[in-house]
């Protein structure tokens, strides 16, 4: 059998199945004799594209192991010179899996690019638009291709990342479509930073800043971030670039790393290809909540509370005087009762009131793409258009998106880029969240379930036209279906991004790019809180403008030298940086002066109006240097400095250096050919690095707020923050090892990293004793320890001609510790809400949730009062955090013939959140099916006192809701009585082995300290000592977060070209997809772990949230 | 190729260049915020200081509302109280804390900071200073030992962590400054025009005024603790103008924008929450044929009815589980229960700082134990007097009371004494100054105030102060230790230093 035999029976084997192929290859390469035939010969051939077959122009073709190589032509056409017959070439294209072909003798070789899902090879972007391969690199980049995101689509791209990224958080809020998501890149790394990642448009940075207050704690609105106006369509790849020698180069704002999009270019072809991606999905609300069906309104178990038996002894709902919520009340028997609308019917159950009140909503996205050009210029035009319907009623979307990409050389030395993205944005009634009075949840949360929609829609208003709903009482419980006709907000978005570049070959070895980038965006924003409504009788109206620009240019300078043994690289360059923000607001006072008429001219009192400007600019130089040796030993230097405006004088220079080093072992191992094929290819990689970071501007100075509209005249405070005295940069430290594996033809990959980063010197401001006449002080302090691995095991077990099977697995493990806070200071509050705080405190990890507690003895039992209801601990606690223990993740994909189905499985193991829609929906409302427990038994209870007609004193319950725990010391039962008594009552009385002993020491009773709970309470009593205002316990609701997702599924059908020939049709792809489809696991009742209160600082905190939206759609892709 | 790389050389060192040097200039200019000015007039000061002072919610209706005024029976909790005890510290001290030290005592100091030494602002800061000494009064009256000599230094000096001082030095303190700021106030001299001065509209004879009936209230307290310095302060103070009518009493003008607090805490949009009148109340003056029945209480809504009466009270300290609750219709529906008088519920109705019956009553003290000359009856009859009519004065003739009923009532009353002085005081600050109402029982144990079945309330009904704030356990926590350790354990019974029953 000749060697050539032998290879393609490996081969062939190798296809059948993975373990024969393992076992031949270990048999067969015994006999494997290396021999070089000298001899040279001109290798040539076509290279063309896996996904469209059209020929690729640009390709690097080099013979393995060698600096020589040539690029193919505008035809896809190459050729190239080798000495050795049985050298193997690369090809090499960015984005495209690089390939490596053994020529094996042959004079023709053609290759078939395809762009990688796998990510096993080829080039990457690296900082400030680098192309490197990602061989080279000292430090651990994940590439995520564009193809990844363009047919299961969420309305905010971001999102699809979610759980394909090792390292990766992206949690997005819960406020309806389009709303903002957190994107966290190893770790909270700073206190009070908003801790997201950078987020970088071919080289240069754009906004992503979340407007105004993003679900504040007292029930804002989420305006979603500045991320989700990048069209996905655009989108070729993205690099995430974790550690801080990744972003080192990007300076401050890279400090929490770098989401790196490349756009889609144009590509040189004959002719105008056209592509088509239409999308259409049905969103519907999952995980709703576990509602009980059994008891209506009242109190007691009875007609009470908001009842009024009337003379003809039928209850009366009075919503004027309600004075509790929920329902806490009878059997709904279908008894007959006056409803708060003042309807006569029956007392009955509404199982789907809260369902019913979601529609299904729907998004189309539809997107268009012409992309064409010749050997020295290329055009990609795409127009994009969304629409989404929401599950809420009348909240709504629209979103279209114009782009363009273009290319050409102006001169054999200038290539002039261009790219520029234009999105408009039109958003209706964005939802209000937590505790705002028209958030749907809190008024369903807290509506006995006899309460019909029925009746709230039709009874919107008296014949006053004023908002009415069944408790009215207290004007922060509003009517859904008031609030979505009445309620009313707007806002809508222009924002133009893009960048211009020149790069100048001014050497064959030099080359200079020139950049500059604008990135203008104005929002315009109304609200208004309805005139006659509950909330504000004479309504409310504002408006807002919000115009940000910012501008980044910047120069690069590019060396390369290629010796023998050695090459070098060295990019030197400048940013500067000016980022501007003006807003302007505008609202009523005292509210409207003509009823129903919402403009700000019609305000009662004089209008409030209020303009801000923000400026701030970085000045940056750096410079990276990379110096290779035989292509397998790398070492990279950078540095940079920053002169930022923020930062007092002296201080505001700041410099930052970085190292980074890998090293391909297997290359040096000089593997023999048979060992290759199990282990292909070796990396280690090291690094360390620095960045600093500025702050916002105007933080220096003691100023004073001025307001000249008060009521009283124009009025001045000065600022309840002390200024800090000498301000120094944040510094953050990070150190990163890491390998990088191939075994089996490189079809498994294992990239595996450890990392850990310290952040000093933090910008904090801290709480400081009101005493001193301020809240607050600036100061630098703190040390956050950020440590982990990450990773990710690829591979393509199967690759048979019709089946194929991908897999990606990501593990993440993220440690964080506050090792040090501010001299002096125990904890810091980064979000407080009803006595629940969400905390940084030394020693503990980054986000405890602390509250208080079930106050406990020696031995961690419960302890129980006389009354047999908990006792709540002296002062609140840690009772959680919101780290994970690890996240996990899983896309696998299979392929037969033109069928492909791909899910991704998203896991996050440990780690708490607080669920306050539980704590109300248990506690005031017993709403939830829990709060049924004991109820009819402590009814029956009550019934048989009152007959026996015993006071409650001297009654023993038979039944109820039994707390699990005991009693706590000093609780005694006397002889005759029948509930528990405390000690303390009885002066003169003591406890001794057990027993209770009057003063001439005579046996009384029995002592229960610690014994286990026998005390029957009213349930209702039971959930409500949970959520009583100011003496809330929140131990309960604080659950572990751990969840399994069934994140995304989607399933594809790729229609033979041929049935398209005569109309030039091509890669059609038919898809169906799901997203959110299937919480496998949760150990939260009623909420999705996953929620979470808003994107600054109130992660593990839920309130009131919406349900998830469950997403069903079919997406169509062809080309022409 | 040698000229090319000289050349890209040359760029790199002008571009690099042009960004060093060009921008850097900039950049810390480009820092000068322009929305917030680093200066400001003391006017706008004194006028934001003067309001938070009074208007911030938690101060007005958190502590004093549902917090003071129920422990001092005008009020008491439609929704019963928890293991009998009525004192269920209310959330809002912590941020009355917060709320007096970080915003209405930081601001009336940067006007104090500004004027001071300034002979051309002396009237300014005589003002400023006055007002400083009102805040911090009421913070030690609560707290006992608190932050003063060092407090609000934070952005002058970057102290974070005042040390406390004992209450002595504070009151001592206190007096000393209002006999200098009284001195110092000058009519000759500039001073706050009408619309800054939004409680004396810039007449500095009533700021002296002001001054002085604050000496008084401040010297009485402590009458028993320094008696010496009380007889000299009243002495001092004989010579010298006071508030001498209803019309100079010292308010803060609420407006339909700032309601009167208790139209705050009683009232949201048209439903009436948490507190009614208390029993202890309804029945002083229902029993004593107090004029001022109907004007501080509003009839229940059922007393159409001829079988309910017109006035009942809620009784405090009574449990939902005692057997005397069903005899309070309480479980959402009330409609047999007084309503406070709808004299306190306009948005206009002025809160009170120190009145013209006040003074009576604190002069009639005086002369009541010879400090004063004059007749201790008569000073008791003018504040009684007074107080009755006040509801007119700042009302209208709705509220108008004959004199005869008036001599009536006075006739029926028992000859003056310090349980009648204080039980008249107690009655004029009816849901009007809690925090006075507070101080004064605490330092003289009057009026006897009783729980519903008619019994005293024990020692520890009541507390005696305020919990510190757990910022200051935490954040000054050495200086919060050194108070504790001086002052007694950090708990409501506490006694403070100038509070000796």
């Amino acid at each position: 059998m000749s060697e050539i035999e032998k290879m393609v029976k490996v081969k062939r084997d190798m296809r059948k199945n993975l373990k024969l192929f393992l076992f031949f290859t270990l048999l067969i390469n015994i006999f494997f004799i290396h021999q070089s035939f000298a001899q040279e010969l001109t290798v040539s051939g076509i290279i063309t594209d896996k996904n469209d077959g059209t020929p690729m122009i640009g390709v690097t073709v080099k013979i393995n192991n060698t600096t020589n190589g040539t690029i193919s032509d505008a035809n896809g056409k190459y050729s190239i010179k080798i000495s050795n017959p049985n050298d193997t070439l690369v090809f090499s294209f960015i984005s495209y899996n690089t390939l490596i072909i053994p020529v094996n003798g042959q004079s023709q070789l053609n290759a078939v690019m395809s762009s990688s899902v796998t990510q096993l090879s080829g080039m990457v972007v690296t900082a400030l638009g680098i192309e490197r391969e990602k061989k080279s690199l000292g430090y651990s980049v994940t590439e995520v291709k564009g193809d990844m995101l363009q047919t299961a689509k969420d309305v905010s791209m971001i999102n699809q990342l979610s759980g394909k990224v090792a390292g990766l958080d992206v949690a997005s809020a819960n406020g309806g479509a389009a709303s903002s998501s957190k994107i966290v890149l190893r770790g909270n790394k700073s206190f009070t930073n908003n801790n997201q990642a950078l987020i970088v448009v071919d080289g240069v940075p754009i906004d992503n800043s979340t407007v105004s207050n993003a679900g504040d704690k007292w029930g804002g609105r989420d305006y979603g971030s500045g991320i989700s106006d990048i069209n996905p369509d655009d989108i070729e790849s993205i690099s995430v670039l974790k550690g801080a020698s990744a972003s080192a180069l990007y300076g401050s704002r890279a400090a929490n790393g770098v989401i790196l999009i490349t756009t889609k270019k144009g590509k040189a072809s004959k002719k105008i290809q056209i592509s088509f991606n239409s999308n259409t999905s049905f969103d519907t609300p999952y995980i709703l909540w576990d509602i009980q069906n059994t008891y209506g309104a009242g109190r007691n178990g009875k007609f009470e509370g908001p009842w009024i038996i009337n003379s003809n002894g039928i209850p009366v709902f009075d919503a004027t005087n309600a004075s509790s919520y929920g329902s806490w009340g009878p059997k709904m028997e279908g008894q007959e009762i006056i409803d708060w609308d003042g309807k006569q019917k029956s007392f009955s159950s509404q199982p789907d009131n809260y369902k019913d009140y979601f529609q299904t909503g729907m998004t189309l996205n539809n997107s268009v793409s012409l992309s064409g050009g010749k050997k020295n210029s290329t055009c990609r035009l795409t127009l994009a258009d969304l629409k989404n319907t929401d599950i809420v009623p009348n909240v709504s979307v629209k979103r279209t998106n114009i782009s363009l990409n273009a290319g050409t050389k102006i001169h054999k030395r200038v290539t002039l880029n261009v790219f520029g993205s234009y999105v408009r944005q039109a958003y209706d009634n964005r939802l209000g969240l937590s505790d705002a009075h028209n958030n749907a949840n809190r008024n369903y949360i807290m509506m006995p379930r006899n309460v019909s929609n029925e009746s709230l829609e039709n009874n919107l208003m008296n014949t006053d036209g004023k908002e009415q709903t069944w408790y009215m009482n207290w004007a922060w419980m509003t009517n859904p279906f008031w609030n979505e006709e009445y309620e009313l907000n707007n806002d809508t978005k222009n924002r133009f991004f893009g960048n211009t570049s020149l790069t100048i070959d001014l050497d064959t070895n030099l080359s200079l790019i020139i950049r500059t980038a604008p990135d203008h965006s104005l929002q315009k924003f109304w609200s208004r809180d309805a005139y006659n409504g509950l909330i504000s009788s004479l309504g409310s109206y504002s408006e807002k403008e919000i115009q940000c620009d910012e501008y980044n240019t910047d120069f690069l300078l590019s060396y390369k030298k290629e010796w023998e043994i050695f090459s070098f690289t060295a990019n030197a360059g400048g940013n500067a940086m000016y980022d501007k923000s003006k807003q302007n607001t505008a609202e009523t006072k005292g509210g409207l002066n003509e009823p129903y008429i919402y403009t700000i001219e019609n305000s009662l009192n004089t209008p409030k109006y209020r303009s801000l400007l923000y400026e701030k600019a970085i000045n940056s130089l750096y410079f990276s240097g990379q110096l290779a040796y035989h292509n397998f030993l790398f070492l990279d230097v950078t540095a940079r400095n920053d002169w930022s405006s923020t930062l007092p004088k002296g201080n505001n220079s700041y410099f930052y250096p970085s190292f980074s080093s890998g090293f391909v072992f297997s290359d040096l191992m000089n593997l023999s050919k048979k060992a290759e094929k199990i282990f292909s290819y070796g990396k280690i990689r090291a690094s360390w690095a620095a960045v600093g970071n500025d702050t916002d501007p105007y933080r220096l100075n003691k100023t004073y707020y001025v307001d000249s509209t008060d009521t009283y005249g124009t009025i001045a405070n000065v600022t309840t923050v002390i200024p800090p005295e000498n301000l120094k940069p944040e510094k953050l430290v990070s150190k990163e090892i890491g390998t990088d594996m191939r075994f089996f033809f490189d079809r498994i990959g294992l990239d595996f990293s450890y990392y850990k980063t310290n952040s000093f010197n933090q910008i904090v401001q801290i709480d400081v004793s009101p005493a001193s006449g301020s809240n607050y002080a600036l100061i630098n302090a703190g040390n956050i320890e950020n440590k982990g691995i990450e990773l990710q095991l690829n591979g393509k077990p199967v690759d048979e001609n019709n089946f194929s099977w991908n897999f990606i697995l990501n593990y993440t493990k993220n440690k964080s510790e506050v090792i040090e806070l501010a001299e002096g200071v125990d904890n810091l509050q980064l979000m407080e809400h009803w006595g629940l705080s969400i905390e940084a405190r030394p020693g503990h990890p980054y986000g405890d949730i602390v509250g208080y507690a079930i106050k406990r003895d020696a031995n961690g039992n419960k302890l129980i009062n006389e009354n047999g209801m908990y006792l709540r601990s002296d002062t609140t606690q840690v009772l959680g955090n919101i780290n994970p223990k690890f996240k996990l993740s899983m896309t696998n994909s299979f392929t037969w013939k033109n069928f492909t189905l791909s899910f991704l499985i998203d896991a996050r193991i440990g780690g708490e959140m607080f669920a306050g829609t539980d704590m109300y929906g248990y506690g005031y409302a017993g709403n939830f099916s829990e709060t049924l427990e004991g109820r009819d038994a402590w009814y029956a209870s009550e019934e048989a006192r009152e007959a026996a007609g015993i006071s409650v004193d001297d009654w023993k319950a038979t039944g109820g809701y039994m707390a699990d725990g005991v009693y706590q010391t000093g609780t005694i039962l006397l002889n005759g009585e029948n509930n528990p008594e405390s000690i303390s009552e009885h002066p003169g009385y003591y406890t001794s082995g057990g027993y209770v002993y009057d003063q001439s020491h005579n046996v009384v009773g029995t002592d229960l300290s610690g014994i286990s709970n026998q005390t029957f309470v009213n349930p209702e009593k039971y959930w409500s000592q949970f959520s009583d205002w100011t003496n809330e316990i929140h131990e309960p609701f604080v659950y572990d977060a751990s969840y399994v997702k069934l994140r995304e599924l989607t399933f594809t059908y790729k229609l033979p070209d041929k049935w398209f020939n005569k109309i030039q049709m091509k890669n059609f792809y038919v898809s169906v997809y799901g997203r959110n489809l299937w919480l496998m696991y949760s150990k939260v009742p009623n909420v999705d772990p996953e929620t979470f209160h808003d994107s600054s600082s109130g992660q593990g905190y839920e309130l009131y949230s919406y349900p998830v939206r469950r997403s069903i759609g079919f997406n169509l892709k062809f080309d022409f | 190729m040698k000229s090319i790389k000289n050349k890209s050389f040359g760029i790199l060192v002008l571009i690099m260049l042009f960004i060093v040097s060009g921008c850097k200039k900039d950049l810390t200019d480009l820092n000068v915020n322009p929305n917030e000015p680093i200066t400001t007039s003391p006017e706008y000061l004194f006028r934001y200081a003067l309001k938070q002072g009074i208007c911030s919610y938690n101060s007005n209706v958190n502590l004093e509302q549902w917090g003071l005024m129920n422990w001092m029976m005008y009020f008491a909790s439609r929704g019963g109280v928890e293991q009998g005890k009525e004192y269920v510290v209310p959330s809002g001290k912590d941020a009355f804390w917060q709320e007096q030290y970080a915003d209405a005592l930081s601001n009336i100091n940067e006007v104090c900071l500004m004027t001071n030494g300034k002979p051309e602002y002396a009237n300014q800061y005589a003002a400023a200073s006055i007002w400083r000494v009102f805040l911090f009064h009421r913070l030690t009256d609560l707290w006992g030992e608190i932050p003063y000599s060092e407090a609000l230094q934070g952005l002058s000096n970057l102290n974070y962590t005042p040390v406390y001082d004992k209450q002595e030095l504070i009151y001592l303190n206190m007096l000393n400054e209002l006999k200098n700021d009284e001195e110092m106030l000058d009519p000759s001299k500039s001073f706050f025009d009408a619309s800054a001065d939004l409680i004396c509209k810039g007449n500095i004879s009533r700021w002296k005024m002001f001054a002085n009936a604050l000496r008084l209230r401040l010297a009485t307290r402590i009458k028993d603790r320094l008696p010496s310095t009380y007889a000299s302060v009243v002495l001092d103070l004989s010579t010298k103008i006071m508030i001498s009518s209803n019309e100079e009493s010292i308010l803060f003008p609420f407006n339909s924008e700032k309601k009167n607090p208790v139209y705050e805490a009683s009232f949201t949009g048209q439903a009436v929450v948490q507190n009614n009148p208390s029993k202890f109340l309804v029945d002083m003056l229902v029993n004593t044929n107090d004029p001022r029945t109907s004007i501080l209480l509003d009839k229940s809504p059922m007393s159409v009815l001829p079988w309910i009466p017109p006035y009942k009270g809620v009784p405090n300290l009574l449990l939902t589980t005692d057997s005397a609750w069903s005899n309070y219709n309480l479980d959402g529906n009330w409609g047999d229960i007084s309503r406070v008088g709808k004299w306190f519920l306009r948005n206009e109705t002025p809160g009170v700082i120190i009145s013209y019956s006040e003074v009576c009553f604190l002069k009639a003290e005086a002369a009541l134990n010879g400090s004063l000359q004059g007749s201790a009856q008569q000073f008791f009859e003018d504040g009684v007097r007074a107080n009755i009519h006040f509801y007119e004065v700042y009302g209208d003739s709705t509220y108008s009371v004959s004199d005869q009923t008036i001599d009536t009532y006075i006739q029926s009353l028992a000859p003056v004494s310090m349980e009648q002085i204080i039980n008249q005081k107690w009655i004029s600050f009816a849901f009007s100054n809690g925090y006075e109402a507070y101080a004064e029982y605490r330092r003289t144990a009057f009026p006897k105030l009783k729980k519903y079945d008619g019994s005293e309330i024990s020692e520890n009904d009541l507390p005696k102060r305020m919990i510190y704030p757990n910022s200051e356990s935490t954040l000054n926590r050495e200086h919060y230790l050194e108070a504790v350790s001086s002052q007694g354990a950090d708990n409501e019974f506490t006694p403070i230093w100038w509070d000796m029953y």
